[in-house]
């Protein structure tokens, strides 16, 4: 059943990525492939530190991490995205998202954390750290996990892609990109741990 | 309607994990996917009107 989650994810965020070359041309080739990379760094970074969870033996890899870990992020980012603009009539083509636009991009991955968590658990595809507190089968943790990436990827993106095109803005978003997952995942290993949680 | 695309994309991968839970594991969890559902409802309701 492992496999056919993988495989469906995997056909899910590919649509996705079409979706968005479709609809924001080379904009959107490049969001996924930030998304991309930042879920790659991030999820490795998980696995590396052994922090916060493990995987099941999955069969698709990438790196140290399973290809699922790395590629939903991407995907439910760009869910996340599709439904504020829906939502507030805003586009992040104009590189300034309101505070609305935020939130309500936030609130929409708390709420799928809500649909996920739960999911993975009983399937036994995601390991939380023994002594995670969870109400309902979803950790407390992922309630401030999930939003709080979302926005700090948003912010990134938006105040780089206002810079004009070029290596250096290329260098920038990955250093950018790279920085955030690190410290996401030390920082809610950090909360977590100082919160008990 | 094709902006949206994605957001039913996420209505079928709900619909599916509907179908594993009750067919791999006899229960269906619906209260946690509630707001998720919601959330996609408003949506569609907000561009359909």
């Amino acid at each position: 059943m492992h496999l056919f989650i993988e495989l469906l994810t995997l056909l899910f965020f590919l649509a996705t990525v079409a979706h968005a070359v479709w609809l924001r041309g080379k904009s959107g080739a490049g969001l996924f492939g930030a998304l991309l990379f930042l879920g790659f760094v991030r999820e490795n970074f998980v696995i590396l530190r052994e922090v916060l969870y493990g995987f099941a033996p999955l069969t698709l890899m990438l790196g140290k991490a399973p290809v699922i870990a790395s590629i939903i992020w991407g995907y439910s980012i760009y869910l996340a995205v599709i439904w504020a603009e829906a939502m507030t009539n805003e586009s992040l083509e104009d590189r300034r998202p309101s505070g609305r636009f935020l939130t309500l991009a936030a609130l929409f991955m708390i709420a799928l954390a809500c649909f996920y968590e739960p999911f993975l658990k009983l399937i036994d595809m995601a390991r939380w750290q023994s002594g995670t507190r969870v109400t309902l089968d979803v950790p407390w943790i992922t309630l401030i996990g999930y939003p709080s990436l979302t926005v700090l990827f948003l912010l990134l993106w938006c105040q780089v892609m206002r810079r004009p095109a070029g290596i250096a803005r290329t260098v920038l978003l990955l250093a950018g990109l790279t920085v955030i997952a690190l410290l996401h995942v030390i920082g809610l290993q950090g909360l977590k741990d100082l919160l008990r949680w | 309607m094709f902006r949206l695309l994605p957001l039913l994309l996420l209505a079928a991968m709900i619909v599916v994990g509907f179908g594993i839970e009750a067919a791999f594991f006899d229960r269906v969890v619906w209260l946690t996917k509630l707001p998720l559902i919601a959330m996609l409802a408003l949506a569609f309701w907000k561009k359909l009107r």
